[in-house]
């Protein structure tokens, strides 16, 4: 089903670069209505999808930034999201 | 400047005087009340001596005063010199103190842990595993994980992850480089001792003989998007993917492609309340078999993870699982003439009494797992199930010790019942 490989490969790398096309393209106006959270609020619930919460004083501000980037990454979070919980961690720090 | 009228006092008070005693010392000859003309020109001749006199003693004063000015310039030039010198190395300490543009942070964990099990001597253990972050950009990062183990008489060293991510926007992010595997939730999530609330991963999930790889090496892309209240997110890859040993099996550390095959691979997840999600993953690839014939391999996995606290629970449940399945081609080859058919995966359930009024119990927490794999019906492999029951005791957010015993059952071998201990903290 699957022997041509390389097809699959190449079919997938064109997807992907349609997706990013996509949303390179989106604009507020044509995406879904977003609820906002509150920082605290996005930091509980995110945080502890995998493990416990670590104090804000655990890391300076600078340490927060740099952990945050790292943890958009991994566990998906969005922009909006990543900001709104450095911004809590960094004001209780 | 200001010493010029004194002297000048000075010197004309001098004249004065030389002139009033010379008036008085010059005598008349005569009757007194009178000077003659050579009397008159020496006394003028002296005043004009003295005259000049002063003039050069003024003269001589005021260079001096100029060379003092001019010292104490240049000692005050100097000074300055070494003020700004000294401003200068402070900024330059403390713009060495300073975040700069390129933000790191050393960050890991590390366990030690020991094993009493039926089929092999009663051992401790230990690892290490730094993580080394650097913000290159706001968006721009590298993340490396290394994994230092000890394995028989030597120090292991296992580079679990270095990936460079580029985040294209704020739904994009692109990777590439060695990064663990997205379409497998628990080890990309879940394994971090720290994390793990066991002191060892499920069968499926093992270092030795996964069912799916741990990392990839390839290119990634991936985000999360936001719908109303809920939020979906995603990760597709292309990497080396795996090769086939000569039984049949898959190995996973296939740095230097046995093929031109590339595995294309990913996972979408729902996330529709808070608390909640759940993932599909899957992975196409294509192996090599002994007669050099590509077989395809296509791996579905899910995942369900739930989280909650709740004040009638008093404390918080943590439910995990993941299930797996992975088939591969009949090969044309007579001694992997089977079907090459895998499956298995985890169910798990913590309870931490949390919001209990008594401090030792906030601190503990349950855990039972029941993990499992099928693997092909030949002589190679043997089925096994396991039953696992654990308590752990936090002593802070991030570090906890783990006691757990295992109740095993494999199909055709000795079941390798074992006792399970581990003291983990991550930083």
């Amino acid at each position: 089903m699957f022997r041509n490989n390389n097809f699959t490969v190449k079919a997938s790398l064109s997807a992907l670069l349609l997706l990013i096309s996509a949303c390179g393209y989106a604009t507020p106006s044509n995406q879904p209505q977003v609820v906002k959270k509150s920082g605290v609020k996005l930091w509980a619930d995110n945080c502890t999808r995998c493990h416990n919460m670590r104090s804000p004083d655990s890391y300076s501000d600078a340490q927060w930034d740099i952990a945050i980037l790292h943890m958009r990454v991994r566990a998906n979070l969005t922009a909006d999201d990543a900001r709104a919980i450095a911004e809590y961690l960094k004001s209780a720090n | 400047m200001r010493k010029l009228p004194i002297l000048g006092f000075i010197g004309f008070s001098l004249i004065f005087s030389t002139v009033e005693k010379i008036a008085y010392a010059a005598e008349p000859p005569s009757n007194g009340q009178y000077v003659s003309k050579k009397q008159y020109d020496q006394l003028k001749d002296e005043m004009n001596m003295l005259k000049k006199q002063v003039q050069l003693l003024m003269q001589q004063r005021s260079h001096q005063g100029t060379g003092s000015q001019s010292f104490q310039q240049a000692k005050t030039e100097k000074d300055i010199a070494e003020i700004k010198g000294e401003v200068k190395t402070l900024k330059a300490q403390n713009e060495a103190l300073d975040d700069g543009t390129t933000g790191f942070l050393l960050t890991g964990y590390g366990f030690a842990g020991y094993t009493d099990s039926e089929t092999s001597n009663s051992s401790f253990n230990a690892g290490f595993s730094p993580i080394f972050l650097w913000r290159l950009q706001d968006n721009l990062i590298f993340e490396g994980e290394l994994e230092l183990g000890l394995e028989d008489k030597s120090t292991t060293v296992g580079l679990e992850y270095a990936q460079l991510s580029y985040l294209l926007n704020d739904y994009i992010t692109l990777g590439a480089g060695k990064f663990l595997n997205p379409s497998n939730y628990f080890t990309e999530r879940l394994h971090p001792t720290w994390i793990n609330k066991l002191p060892d991963r499920p069968i499926t999930m093992s270092e030795v003989a996964p069912l799916q790889a741990n990392s990839q090496l390839g290119l990634q892309v991936r985000g999360g998007i936001p719908f109303g209240s809920m939020r979906t997110e995603y990760a597709f890859y292309v990497s080396n993917g795996p090769a086939m040993n000569n039984d049949g099996s898959l190995r996973f550390n296939n740095f230097t492609d046995s093929n031109n095959n590339k595995a294309v691979g990913g996972r979408v997840g729902w996330l529709p309340f808070s608390g909640f999600e759940l993932g599909y993953g899957f992975e196409i690839a294509g192996v090599d078999d002994l007669n050099g014939d590509t077989l395809d391999v296509i791996t579905h996995a899910v995942d369900l993870n739930y989280i909650k606290t709740s004040k009638y629970l008093l404390g918080n449940i943590d439910l995990r699982g993941q299930y797996a399945d992975r088939q591969v081609d009949r090969s044309s080859s007579s001694t992997l003439a089977f079907d090459n058919n895998s499956s298995g995966g985890y169910g798990q359930i913590a309870y931490r009494p949390s919001l209990s009024r008594i401090s030792y119990l906030r601190d503990t927490e349950g855990v039972f797992r029941y993990d499992w794999i099928n693997l092909p019906n030949t002589v190679n492999f043997n089925d096994e199930q396991r039953w696992t029951v654990g308590l752990n005791y936090y002593l802070a957010a991030s570090t906890l010790l783990k006691f757990a015993y295992q109740f095993d059952n494999k199909q055709g071998a000795t079941n390798d019942n074992a006792l399970l201990f581990q003291v983990t903290s991550g930083f």
